[in-house]
């Protein structure tokens, strides 16, 4: 490789799925994530996940959402040699009340200071982070996360669905790290 | 017992890593923790040790501890057999 180190993208043959089983966000400011050492160049998993000093617990929140109906993706351009991946997050909650109406307007607040961050428990088993601020100790580049494009329905007829259809939309450089702890880890957040 | 300390006004802090997100005084896994942020050098969790045994002497540590924990569950599973033999 004379121009650029490439690598292998392997994993061991076995089925996977498809999926979101759970989402929590999180405040960006509150928490900080350890990243190990580059292993021959490659960035490493977060592996720690720390409440910052001043941080009031809880730090983590869940979001019960419509089951089957929550997903993760994102879209990569380019430009020259700029990159820029996507993210995006959908996902339903039931019932347009009080409840939704308050954690809607804690994420507008929440986004339009300081951003969001999520946990999202993919049904593969595994943790991404989107929207985090601090690794090792140290603000990293700017990664945004906001709700843009939200929608709410009553329905018409008593089958309809009631409900917001919630979206969450940040632009960053690359694609998602991710929590190499367990997601009972991530809970015991939500309650510390 | 951890070669890491951490430091009295740390103690109550909440860490999430591997299994666990017990408080740091209540965790078993220290030297790891510790282990991890010499590597990573990350501030934060540096900040909550008291000064720090070097990284070979922590990997020894933790080494002879994961040694220690195999060779008593060798014991355990083993020592039904034995009191079957005595009988």
């Amino acid at each position: 490789m004379l121009c650029a180190t490439i690598r292998p993208r392997t994993r061991a043959c076995g089925p996977t799925t498809g999926g979101i089983s759970n989402i929590a966000v999180f405040d960006p400011n509150d928490l900080n994530f350890t990243q190990a050492a580059d292993v021959a160049g490659a960035k490493q998993p977060y592996s720690v996940v720390a409440i910052r000093i001043g941080a009031t617990s809880p730090v983590v929140f869940g979001i019960t959402f419509k089951e089957d109906e929550a997903e993760y993706k994102f879209t990569q351009s380019r430009n020259g040699c700029s990159v820029s991946y996507e993210h995006e997050i959908d996902a339903s909650i039931e019932d347009l009340d009080q409840s939704a109406t308050q954690f809607l307007q804690a994420v507008d607040a929440a986004a339009c200071c300081c951003g969001l961050g999520f946990f999202i428990r993919l049904n593969s088993g595994k943790i991404l982070v989107m929207g985090e601020k601090y690794v090792n100790g140290e603000s990293i580049p700017k990664f945004k996360v906001a709700q843009d494009g939200s929608t709410g329905t009553s329905g018409k007829v008593f089958e309809d669905y009631n409900g917001v259809a919630l979206v969450f939309k940040g632009k960053y450089s690359r694609a998602l790290y991710e929590y190499s702890g367990t997601w009972a880890t991530i809970e015991a957040l939500m309650v510390a | 017992m951890a070669l890491a300390k951490i430091k009295k006004e740390h103690i109550k802090q909440v860490v999430a890593f591997g299994k666990s997100a017990a408080p740091l005084s209540e965790r078993d896994d220290l030297d790891e923790l510790a282990i991890l942020a010499i590597e990573s050098g990350d501030k934060l969790l540096l900040s909550y040790f008291e000064e720090l045994p070097a990284l070979d002497i922590l990997k020894k540590s933790k080494t002879d501890k994961e040694l220690g924990r195999n060779i008593e569950a060798n014991q355990t599973a083993t020592e039904p057999k034995q009191t079957e033999k005595k009988k």
